[in-house]
């Protein structure tokens, strides 16, 4: 069951004498938009919101009364063991943003919010993201600024990718840089403004995407961990990508993107010197490495400590190996990877239609 | 003609199924017997109910990406306006869950 932290509820929690007054200082203080009405022993009286104090107010009762006569009585109250989905089902029917949990004995051992309730899971495993690229392509603008710090919207692209990652549950990051790597450090620093732990490997050399992961603390990685380019913008799900990854059985799993390209002439069929049939520009639909993936934490073991390594070296590696898997995951949304100076404007105009 | 019993031992078949039978089930963690009696046939439940309860099914059993498609389609049923405080919240949580921020932006100010 997902709960507020003991101190949290606690602070709700409210003795039915108060006055009016002190109970909205008190609901104010609390944040949590409703206060639970308790008698000596625990034991749920009631609770009070801005609605019932309203309603109060309008009833002619003054700021000094007490509240008693005034908070609601016979509220919604879930019992300790009810699963989530219990919960849910009656905050959506009755409205509910909160939902006071008490015990046999109708004592209060819990209070669950929407919010709280709605929240996914914390993951685990770890985020590498890959921003130590030259960003050649995109100068002038990365002369003084590495790629994924070149902001979409208001936001840098690097922060587009870790906060979708920590909507998701996944909150542990390793970014591994190359050039500037201070403007990204100076502006994440330790993750704790972000609500995550950030930490660097810095390629004093460029070793290549599969390369630099062999500077990663592998005792850190005990888990399948996710690799992504830190210059891609996506709405891809990463807890449906560990699912997949999962289901096969990979040993890593390839995110693509189906990719368009239309040729600007008649192509041709010839046979034995005879033409067989003429198509006017067609478009060739072909999948490609969209520079996300996910690769088991046993692959770190196998790479050479300090030698360049590109990960579509690293894949046709592991696919040659008659018992390796690499999957696949195919992104139907959002996908701009942030090469080129149209491409950087794509994402733009996308984060401005999305903010309008 | 597609069944089922509840805990109470009512039962239950898809032309009296009502939002409160489902809300039960799902508080069971029947998702997969909700998800047949949506998708199979649900003469008594109106458009509106049916994509409410879809919204609530998927939530619970945190299929966030079916949950956000139902929240754009529930979404073209009702008035924006008529929404509710709760039902702000709930449906730009969920959105968001599913990684849709274009209805989560559509949510934002109301």
């Amino acid at each position: 069951m997902m709960s507020f932290a003991l101190k949290a509820w606690q602070s709700a929690l409210i003795d039915e004498t108060v006055s009016l007054s002190k109970a909205i200082q008190h609901l104010d203080e609390s944040a949590l938009q409703i206060l639970i009405v308790c008698d000596a022993s625990g034991a749920v009286k009631g609770t009070l919101t801005d609605g019932d104090i309203r309603r109060g107010l309008i009833q002619g009762h003054a700021l000094n009364d007490p509240i008693t006569g005034i908070f609601n009585s016979s509220p919604t109250l879930a019992r300790a063991g009810w699963s989530n989905a219990r919960m849910l089902a009656v905050m959506e029917e009755r409205q509910l943003l909160q939902l006071p949990v008490v015990d046999d004995s109708n004592t209060i051992v819990d209070l669950v919010t929407l919010q709280g309730l709605l929240s996914r899971p914390k993951q685990s495993n770890k985020v590498v993201l890959m921003a130590g690229g030259l960003g050649t392509r995109l100068r002038p603008l990365t002369e003084h600024c590495p790629k994924p710090m070149l902001k979409i919207g208001k936001e840098p692209i690097l922060e587009l990718i870790i906060k979708s990652f920590i909507d998701s549950g996944y909150d542990q990051f390793f970014i591994t840089t190359h050039y500037m790597p201070q403007v990204i450090q100076d502006y994440f620093g330790d993750g704790s403004d972000f609500g995550a732990k950030i930490s660097y490997v810095h390629e004093a050399e460029p070793l290549g995407t599969a390369g630099a992961l062999s500077l990663l603390p592998k005792d850190q990685f005990d888990e399948p961990f996710f690799l992504m380019n830190g210059d891609i913008l996506t709405d891809i799900d990463p807890v449906s990508l560990m699912a997949t990854h999962e289901r096969l059985e990979a040993e890593v799993t390839v995110c693509l993107r189906e990719h368009e390209t239309q040729i600007p002439f008649g192509v041709v069929s010839v046979n034995d010197e005879y033409l067989s049939s003429i198509e006017e520009k067609p478009i060739h639909r072909v999948s490609v490495s969209a520079g996300i993936y996910l690769l088991d934490n046993a692959l770190l073991g196998l790479l050479p400590e300090g030698e360049y390594l590109d990960m579509p070296d690293l894949i046709a590696q592991r696919s040659t190996e008659g018992k390796q898997k690499v999957g696949t995951y195919h992104i139907n949304g959002t996908w701009i990877d942030i090469g080129r100076i149209d491409d950087f404007q794509k994402a733009q105009a996308l984060i401005s239609n999305l903010n309008n | 003609m597609f069944s089922t019993n509840l805990l109470d031992g009512t039962e239950v078949d898809s032309s009296t199924l009502t939002p409160a039978h489902c809300r039960a089930l799902i508080s069971d963690e029947k998702f997969d017997v909700v998800d047949r009696f949506l998708t199979e046939g649900h003469p008594s439940l109106t458009s509106v109910e049916r994509t409410k309860l879809e919204v609530l099914c998927f939530a619970a059993s945190s299929r966030w990406r079916e949950a956000a498609l139902s929240v754009e389609s529930y979404l073209n049923l009702v008035d924006l306006n008529d929404l509710s405080t709760f039902d702000v919240v709930y449906l730009r949580k969920i959105a968001s869950n599913g990684q849709r921020f274009d209805l989560v932006n559509l949510l934002k100010d109301h």
